[in-house]
């Protein structure tokens, strides 16, 4: 008996043991809001489990729209030193079909172990009105709570911001007790960025003339990238909202019925409009309404010191979505690449703050370096235009340094040879006090009649020169030619007469002296006046004429001039002829 | 007869009135500039432009004032004008480079030969007028010098005097020639400055044709074509293009 006994204590110790390990057991399940549904209406399905797990797989969904989630929501609580710890993950569907849909199972994976959750089947029926019946919950809700998006201008320019501003309303008799947010629309082709909202703030406003309580849920700042007709997504929430059930607790306290909303708003089409087409060609996207600065830190300095430039654009407008115009300096500073600094804030507004580049600038030689006023434009969607604004030009002066390449060179040579201080050869030099003015000639002076003339003048004179000089000598040479042919002819026409009175003595003598005398004149081109035997003799030795014949024309001269008067044979006549040829013949030879 | 007399002085004492009064304009304009009234001074020196007197010193102070008022353009555009009737004065170099300093663009040149280099360093000496009147001066001795040979009958003595005479007519002949080529290299070579802010180098003289390239005010070109309203420029590092003639100012 006492044995049996103790078999009992075993087993319900076992039994105890056990429940307590049931305890402690894993669940995970799927939780639906509604078994069957209109096609209308949304579901909401919890995969809860009681213990964390990884690697959670959804089943697919087929048959519906999954419209909202995941949304994972943790609870951990401690009471009496008992631990209750749920996870849940939760979708919103919509079915797209009617007739019996099945939600497949999800799996997890919990301590090692993979749990799954049972399939559940629904039931999509036709569409359900929505109840007029006010008590129904839904149809409270419905009448009572809304959301409503705030688009500021709904046909910006392209790059013009515009905001939207998302407001939940609900009347005074409902509590909004939760929001979530299912669906977070993407705002494509815009530049968006959402205001932070700290803390949700309930107002008090007026919706479609009732009084009604609102939170601005959301503010989104938009600058649209693209022109042309541009969807924006609907925004929706779910909201858990108590509404008022006309029944009251045991204290005579209303009792609230609990509701889960799903609210939508904002799908708008904003239409953007393209920006003018004359757009100046230093435009480069900036919409809004701005100031352009330029800023040195210094103005004078040395060669090969550095000073910053900052370009710096401040306003309204889309700012962070452009950069800051080029900025030109001299060839001869160096420059260096910009940084970029903004500080920009965002309000409904628009983007508000400013954008700068600041330039490290190191001038090499020494001079004046204009920077020249930097050219910004943008469109300023209030007036329709376009605006060009300039900053101011600024100059430094950079006072000690090289003038050029090649002095920097010398100059570093001889700064290392020695300390020496050079006399600054290449200032800037003042101007030329000695005018040195002259008329400005339209026409350059080469190729022009003077400089031709100028050149020709000495050559042509030359020309006449030669010109003038050999005519005088041509007519100088003929005159003696023609004497010395006519004497030549007289000379043979005399030596004819001569051998024709060989006979006559008187006759001879006198013709073969003019024979000799012609002939000399015609060789030497001599006056009567000069003929004597002394020139004569000189004349012909100057001519190198041999001795012999000189004689013999000397002594036949002076034979002429002695037959005159003595009387002479036949004999000597004829010896006096022959000499008289050989003579002429002899001579004629050496001239 | 007496009129005619009486007409001449009027006119050389007017021409001598007008000379006159530039250099005043010159001395006044001077002036202005070291009391630091460089606009004025700038108008002043102008003036005597218009009159139609120049010089190397006139350029070059107009090139001066124009630096101290921060116009890149026109302080470049007459440095350039006055080293052109005085290529090797420092000064003007000198300051020419304070302005070049201030160009935006920045060109380099390209590499050219040592014999072109020399011919073009001998060339800078003189400007195109000096190098003409040297070579005419030549010319006029080598005259007087032939003019001697001819005339001498000592055949020794003429001999030397016509070496000498073709020595200075080949020289005479050198120089002019050195003149004619500088010209006509200058003919072709027209220079010119750039006077708009920034403009626009394209590949075709019209607006339709592509841009290569874009230059800032006061940066030196060479103008190889003219059609119209646009002009075929170089620049000294090759780089070429088509732009509008209206934002340019010719060096001449």
């Amino acid at each position: 008996m006492k044995l049996r006994f103790y078999i009992f204590l075993f087993f319900a110790v076992a039994v105890i043991s056990n429940l307590k390990a049931q305890e402690d057991s894993v669940n995970f399940e799927a939780i639906l809001s509604k078994k069957s549904l209109g096609i209308n209406e949304n579901l909401r399905v919890d995969f809860k489990m009681n213990k964390d797990g990884d690697n959670f797989t959804p089943p697919d969904f087929s048959g519906f729209k999954v419209v909202g989630g995941p949304n994972q929501s943790v609870s951990n609580m401690w009471v009496n030193g008992k631990r209750t710890f749920s996870k849940n993950y939760s979708y919103f569907l919509s079915p797209i079909k009617k007739g019996i849909l099945s939600i497949g199972q999800a799996t997890i994976e919990i301590d090692k172990n993979i749990y799954k959750t049972l399939a559940v089947k629904i039931s999509v029926s036709e569409s359900v009105s929505i109840s007029k019946d006010p008590n129904d919950p839904n149809y409270v809700v419905n009448e009572n709570l809304h959301l409503v998006a705030e688009v500021s201008n709904a046909n910006p320019y392209l790059n013009e911001g515009i905001s939207i501003v998302y407001k939940l309303y609900y009347s005074p008799q409902i509590n909004v007790t939760n929001v979530g947010e299912i669906e977070t629309p993407e705002y494509e082709n815009f530049w968006s960025q959402s205001i932070k909202i700290p803390r949700l703030q309930i107002e008090r406003g007026s919706f479609k003339g009732d009084s009604y309580n609102f939170v601005t849920w959301k503010k989104i700042v938009l600058y649209p990238q693209k022109s042309g007709k541009l969807d924006i997504l609907p925004l929706s929430l779910d909201v858990s909202v108590d509404v008022p059930t006309n029944r009251r607790d045991f204290f005579g306290n209303r009792i609230y019925n609990q509701v889960s909303k799903k609210v939508t708003a904002g799908k708008r089409s904003i239409n953007v409009k393209v920006l003018p087409l004359n757009a100046p060609e230093s435009f480069s996207g900036a919409v809004g309404k701005f100031d352009i600065k330029l800023n040195t830190s210094k103005t004078e300095l040395n060669a090969s010191e550095s000073l910053q430039a900052t370009v710096k654009i401040s306003g309204n407008g889309n700012l962070k979505l452009f950069s800051p115009p080029l900025f030109q300096v001299p060839s001869s500073l160096e420059k260096y690449d910009p940084e970029y600094n903004e500080k920009v804030l965002t309000n409904l507004k628009g983007m508000k703050g400013f954008i700068s580049n600041t330039y490290t600038l190191v001038p090499q030689f020494q001079g004046k370096y204009p920077l020249n006023s930097v050219e910004f434009t943008f469109f300023n969607p209030r007036s329709n235009n376009y605006e060009t604004i300039y900053s101011d030009e600024k100059i430094i002066n950079v006072l000690k340094g090289p003038l050029s390449l090649e002095e920097s060179n010398i100059e570093s040579l001889n700064t290392e040879k020695a300390n020496n201080i050079l006399p600054s050869m290449n200032q800037f030099k003042f101007i030329k006090t000695d005018s040195n003015l002259f008329k400005i000639s339209s026409k350059p002076f080469i190729y022009s009649l003077s400089f031709y003339s100028i050149l020709v003048f000495p050559l042509l004179l030359i020309l006449l020169l030669i010109v003038f000089f050999s005519s005088k000598n041509i007519t100088n040479s003929k005159l003696k030619e023609s004497r010395s042919r006519r004497a030549n002819k007289l000379a043979k026409k005399y030596l004819f007469e001569a051998r024709k009175n060989l006979d006559n003595k008187d006759v001879f003598y006198i013709a073969l002296e003019k024979a000799l005398h012609n002939f000399l004149k015609s060789k030497f081109l001599i006056e009567t006046s000069d003929y004597t035997k002394e020139k004569i003799s000189k004349l012909l030795l100057s001519k190198e004429i041999e001795k012999e014949s000189l004689d013999l024309f000397i002594k036949l001269i002076e034979n002429c001039e002695f037959a005159r008067f003595t009387p002479a044979s036949n004999v000597e006549i004829n010896n006096d002829y022959e000499n008289a040829v050989k003579v002429i013949t002899e001579i004629d030879k050496v001239i | 007869m007496k009129k005619l007399i009486i007409l001449c002085c009027f006119f050389f004492s007017g021409s001598i009135f007008s000379q006159t009064e530039n250099e005043l304009n010159f001395k006044s304009a001077v002036e202005l500039y070291n009391n630091g009234n460089y606009n004025e001074a700038v108008n002043l020196f102008i003036e005597i432009i218009n009159n139609g007197e120049h010089s190397d010193a006139l350029y070059f102070n107009l090139g001066n004032s124009y630096y101290k008022l921060n116009d890149i353009p026109n302080s470049i555009y007459y440095f350039e004008k006055a080293l052109k009737l005085n290529p090797n004065d420092k000064d003007i170099i000198n300051n020419l480079s304070y302005s070049q300093n201030m160009l935006i663009d920045k060109i380099d040149l390209l590499p050219s030969n040592q014999l072109s280099d020399f011919l073009n360093y001998i060339s800078m000496f003189f400007s195109i007028k000096q190098w003409l009147v040297i070579g005419i001066i030549f010319l006029y001795f080598f005259l007087i010098l032939f003019v001697f040979y001819f005339f001498k009958r000592v055949s020794n003595t003429k001999k030397r005097y016509f070496t000498y005479s073709t020595i200075l007519f080949c020289a005479s002949i050198i120089f002019i020639l050195t003149a004619v080529t500088k010209f006509e290299n200058q003919n072709s070579n027209l220079e010119a400055i750039i006077f708009e802010k920034k403009i626009d180098l394209r590949t075709e003289p019209n607006y339709r044709s592509e841009i290569q390239f874009n230059l800032n005010e006061g940066t030196k070109v060479n103008i190889k074509e003219e059609l119209d309203d646009w002009i075929l420029v170089e620049l000294s590092n090759g780089a070429s293009g088509w732009m509008e003639s209206k934002s340019i100012k010719k060096i001449d």
